[in-house]
């Protein structure tokens, strides 16, 4: 366990020590600000404009997600990748740790370091909560199921690019892989949006399309089963896969 | 790597350029995407072009599909193959970790949860309502129906950026209930028909072929409405029912600067259309006294039309049932016998004296034809003139000569008319025959030939009541009185037998509504003073609930400066409508007097809900009519714990008994009451306004109207206390002996019985052949009180309305400025100082 904590901690301080990660930090905190710019004024407007969920204002505007895309793969581009390509994945394998662990300490150390990513965001919540008179005068709960879907979401995302970059030498191919894929939890979102939804068809799209889980759902103060076993299920397999890919190594 | 393989991977890359690109044609050119219209395009009936796409997207994304699946097991095995049993061994783990997880997710999606962790639950059902829909047996649809339009006004002024927000929130909400309501099983179908959508014709063409009233629905549907479909039932609801928009407490809110304040009406309205779709929808009977004051009435100042038409719309049956029946003529008049005829009775009367008419007009005209051809016969004959003049003369009986010249000018004119008649009689058979054909149709009703077997005016009247919820009793009275253009009385009154029926109508617990004028006539009037006046049997029964009906009419002060102004332009006509100040909802009693005596009471709740109604309009309402009449609600020995006020006239009007221009005042206008007035110090005291002019109440029944025991025992009582009465003492004691022990105390509550009663101060109120938005709401809101659908009455107990966070223009600007900029630049000079600092080291 020790040695497994002791891997967590380095890849968490290689994201720190590594300019792509305060590149990643920057450019999403400027998106994500100029989104709560935006929800701010709506929460500040005059007349009989406004936003109902504050949180929607962040999350479900295609914007974000379309940044939000690249920083999973931007994150687990280097983590096999990198290590192939520098010939240290070799020495990380036959070291007295297990293939899960080694896995598993690198998708937390990931995983860590993307909510990390999220903290500056709580600068937000003063205002998106708008606490006075001893009570969140906006309901609370739609920024705690909001934040627990970005999660478990990213939790997902992570574990996809995690594995694409346990088949690849090249970091770059690696994160437009995984951007590829991912795509197709996004992009169904973006596509005839105003499909009638009582149909099979909008039903399959709702259930692969992350940005309509958080616009319907998460926002909103719900929590959908589907969506949380979806993420769960994904994240489990493809950490499954990427120790499969580790172990299939060794009989080469 | 083979060449075969480099050929077979070459192969599954074009195959997934093919299909991306049919993929992408597709989309373009298909008008929505789904499993019909692809296999319509697949069987070419969007073209070669788009056939040709689908071809690419099946045979391209197959053929991908096939060469990665052989491209992945080959790579699989040939790692496999390294370690064979391994090698087995994961290829196995893995499809097994596919299987589950398709497994898991198709469970997953099939069976699911939902947690609702909003502070107010805002998507949850209560569960006594889900438990409701959940044991509902065949299929409903719900069509949310977006018209693309704001409804219609309430006020003159043009839709506003209120409305139209309203309008947008409002449609999103919908689509969350009903994506909730989804969430109950397939029993539910949900289609939104929005009118700007692609294929929206065929959409609604489907949806008509299986639910046929839906069309007739959705062509009355004023708003954006949510529509209820099952078998041949459906009910519509507007978006309004479900949130209203309070648009001055918008323009009011967060201290001026506005928001958007909507009315959450509460989903159960929502809930109980569905649960009541199949049905019956309520009917309400419409008693009036002449065929043109009723529903089909053609004369517009008169007619009923616009009323049945608002509530067929909303949901409601029509009957009008006629309390007078046309026999003959007296003088220069009409002479009218009592009656109770619905209006297909009455009909039936109008097309057997139609046909009358008419078959007597074909008797005359068939033998006019015979006279004619008998007369040509006779000039075209080979007789002489001589013999043919005496042939005329003994037809006629009269000397007739007549020469040749004569007999062709006849002969002339008889070819000529003769083809006419005949085309005049065709023509009439036409109509005989149609005749007979309604006239059969009319018989074959059961409701039509029972009223006919049925002579009894109480029973008749009975009849036609008992598969009714509610009785509007519509008096239309006066209309201009500086013309005398009045209404008689004699024409409203009804007969003992009639009372009879209605009171027993309102002893069942139904509802009725009185829309009743000022009985004034004009004084000095042989017409008037001949044919009786003063308030009829039904004005008694009401006042046996506690109604006071004033006689007396209320004048305006703007009318009266109209009256000075248009005696001298109009020739003595007095003001027009829009002279007259509109009326006022209330929900408080409105005071009697310069001293208000009354106790404090709760608010009455229909006026309540027009208020709101109001308030959504964001401006007064504008609902005015002339000499309205003053109503009061003053039920002896009950406690009013409810105002029952809910129309009033403004301030600047008086209450006149004499409402008629006279030589001595030509114009009217308030005159103080004297100090020997008797009526001073009452009810109907002259005084200046504001006056109730429009009250609900709920009354409590008299005990004789529903025991008839205690009518008796009241009669004998009265008849045995009667000092003039025959037998009066031994009649007394009689009674007495018979009577109970607890005689005299006032009905069990357990044996009370409540009636709703609407009153209106003026009888044409819903006059003319289309309401305005504003007197429907009146009607309906009125109506849904009276069938106790309280549920359906706007009302504010859940005000939405979007967040806002208060913040000066520093503050905005300080949070704007860190968070879009500040965050960013703060960890972008972190990462350079960690890469400086490395660099360093």
């Amino acid at each position: 366990m020790r040695a497994t904590w002791t891997l967590i901690r380095r890849e968490v301080t290689a994201y720190f020590l590594s300019p792509i990660a305060y590149v990643v930090l920057a450019a999403f905190l400027l998106v994500t600000g100029h989104l709560f710019y935006l929800t701010m004024t709506s929460l500040t407007a005059r007349g009989p404009v406004g936003i109902e969920w504050p949180m929607r204002g962040l999350l479900a505007d295609e914007r974000f997600w379309l940044v939000f895309l690249f920083i999973p793969p931007l994150l687990t581009m280097r983590l096999f990748a990198e290590e192939r390509g520098s010939g240290t994945l070799e020495m990380l394998l036959t070291a007295p740790l297990r293939d899960g662990q080694v896995v598993l300490a690198k998708f937390l150390g990931a995983w860590i370091f993307y909510v990390l990513l999220w903290l500056p965001t709580a600068i937000y919540l003063p205002v998106l909560l708008h606490f006075t008179d001893g009570r969140f005068q906006i309901d609370p709960w739609p920024m705690a199921t909001s934040y627990l879907g970005l999660l478990l979401a990213g939790a997902m995302f992570l574990s996809l690019g995690m594995f694409i970059s346990s088949l690849v030498r090249s970091q770059m191919v690696a994160a437009v892989v995984s951007l590829v894929l991912s795509l197709g939890f996004v992009l169904a979102a973006f596509w005839r949006p105003e499909m009638d939804t009582s149909g099979l068809t909008y039903r399959l799209l709702y259930f692969f399309s992350v940005p309509l889980h958080f616009s319907h759902d998460f926002t909103r103060g719900l929590i959908d089963s589907r969506h949380v076993v979806l993420y769960v299920s994904v994240t489990v397999f493809f950490l499954f896969l990427t120790v499969r890919s580790l172990e299939s190594r060794r009989w080469r | 790597m083979s060449s075969f393989h480099v050929l077979i991977r070459i192969l599954g890359l074009l195959g997934l350029m093919a299909g991306m690109v049919g993929t992408i044609i597709l989309v373009g050119e298909l008008p929505t995407f789904d499993w019909d219209t692809l296999r319509g395009a697949w069987e070419g009936q969007y073209g070669n072009w788009v056939r040709g796409s689908a071809y690419a997207v099946v045979v391209g994304w197959g053929i991908a599909l096939i060469v990665a699946t052989l491209d992945g097991l080959a790579a699989l095995f040939r790692a496999a193959g390294r370690r064979s049993i391994l090698g087995v061994n994961v290829v196995l783990q893995v499809a097994l970790a596919v299987v589950l997880l398709v497994g898991v997710n198709v469970f997953s999606f099939l069976h699911y949860q939902r947690w609702d962790l909003t502070r107010e639950r805002v998507f949850t059902l209560s569960p006594e309502l889900a438990e409701q829909l959940r044991q509902l047996r065949g299929e409903t649809t719900i069509i949310v129906y977006q018209l693309r339009q704001p409804a219609a006004r309430l006020t003159a002024q043009p839709p506003d950026r209120y409305d139209l927000a309203a309008e947008r929130t409002v449609v999103e909400k919908v689509k969350d209930l009903v994506d909730l309501f989804r969430e109950f099983g397939p029993q539910f179908r949900v289609v939104v028909l929005d009118v700007e959508e692609e294929g929206y014709d065929r959409k609604l063409a489907e949806l008509v072929r299986q639910f046929p009233p839906l069309d007739g629905a959705i062509r009355a549907a004023p708003e954006s409405s949510i529509l209820f479909c099952s078998g041949r039932h459906v009910q519509r609801m507007g978006f309004s029912e479900f949130y209203r928009l309070d648009k001055s407490a918008s323009r009011e809110a967060n201290d001026g600067r506005g928001n958007l304040v909507l009315l959450n009406q509460g989903v159960e309205t929502f809930a109980r259309n569905i649960l009541s779709i199949e049905e019956k929808r309520p009917r309400v009977a419409i008693l009036v006294s002449h065929p043109w004051l009723s529903t089909e009435g053609q004369v517009e100042e008169y007619t009923l039309a616009g009323l049945r038409k608002s509530l067929t719309n909303h949901g409601f049956d029509v009957r009008d049932i006629l309390t007078n029946k046309l026999v003959g003529r007296r003088g220069r008049g009409l002479r009218l016998e009592r009656a109770a005829l619905s209006l297909e009775e009455s009909r039936l009367d109008r097309v057997e004296a139609q046909l009358s008419a008419v078959r007597l007009q074909l008797i005359q005209n068939r033998a006019e034809v015979e006279r004619f051809r008998e007369l040509l016969d006779l000039f075209r004959s080979p007789l002489s003139d001589e013999q043919v003049s005496d042939r005329l003369s003994a037809m006629f009986g009269r000397r007739l000569a007549v020469g040749p010249e004569e007999r062709a000018k006849n002969i002339r004119n008889l070819e000529e008319r003769l083809p006419e008649i005949e085309s005049e009689i065709a023509e009439k058979e036409r109509k005989e025959r149609d005749l007979e054909a309604e006239w059969d149709s009319l018989q074959a009703q059961e409701s039509v030939s029972e009223g006919q077997r049925e002579t009894d005016l109480y029973k008749k009247l009975a009849m036609l009541l008992s598969d009714c919820d509610a009785l509007i009793v519509a008096r239309m009275t006066l209309i201009d009185t500086s013309i005398g253009d009045v209404v008689p009385n004699s024409l409203h009154q009804l007969d003992e037998q009639h009372v009879r029926a209605i009171r027993e109508f309102i002893a069942s617990g139904k509802p009725l509504m009185f829309c009743g004028g000022p009985t004034n006539e004009p004084p000095d009037n042989d017409f008037f003073a001949r044919s009786g006046s003063g308030p009829d049997g039904l004005e008694n029964l009401l006042s046996e609930l506690g109604l006071v009906l004033a006689p007396q009419a209320v004048l305006y002060d703007a009318e009266a400066d109209a009256y000075a102004t248009n005696q001298v332009l109009a020739f003595g006509r007095g003001g027009g409508i829009e002279s007259i100040p509109a009326l006022e909802f209330t929900e408080t009693e409105v005071p009697t007097g310069a001293v208000w005596e009354g106790r404090e009471t709760r608010p009455n709740p229909l006026g309540q809900a027009l208020l709101l109604v109001q308030r959504s309009a964001g401006e007064p309402i504008d609902l005015r009519v002339r000499y309205p009449r003053p109503l009061y609600y003053r039920p002896r020995g009950v406690q009013v714990t409810t105002a029952a006020s809910f129309l009033q006239t403004i301030r600047a009007c008086w209450n006149e008994d004499n409402p008629y221009p006279t030589e001595e005042r030509p114009i009217p206008r308030f005159d103080p009451p004297k100090p020997d007035d008797p009526k001073r110090g009452t009810l109907h005291e002259r005084r200046r306004g504001p006056f109730p002019v429009g009250v609900a109440f709920e009354a409590r029944l008299p005990a004789s109207w529903h025991r008839p025991e205690v009518g008796a025992m009241e009669a004998a009582r009265f008849v045995g206390w009667s000092p003039i009465a025959p037998g009066g003492l031994p009649t007394f004691f009689a009674a007495n002996a018979v009577l109970p022990a607890d005689w005299g105390v006032s009905t069990p509550q357990s044996e009370e019985r409540k009636a709703r009663i609407v009153a209106i101060g003026h009888g044409g109120w819903f006059s003319g052949p289309q309401l305005s938005v504003a007197q429907e709401a009146l009607l309906i809101h009125s109506l849904n009180w009276l069938l106790g659908r309280d549920y359906r009455l706007p009302h504010a107990r859940q005000v939405w309305s979007f967040p806002r966070v208060p913040m000066s223009e520093r503050e905005l600007y300080y949070w704007h400025t860190g968070t879009l900029l500040g965050l960013p630049v703060s960890f972008a000079l972190l990462g350079l100082a960690v890469m400086m600092i490395r660099r360093t080291r």
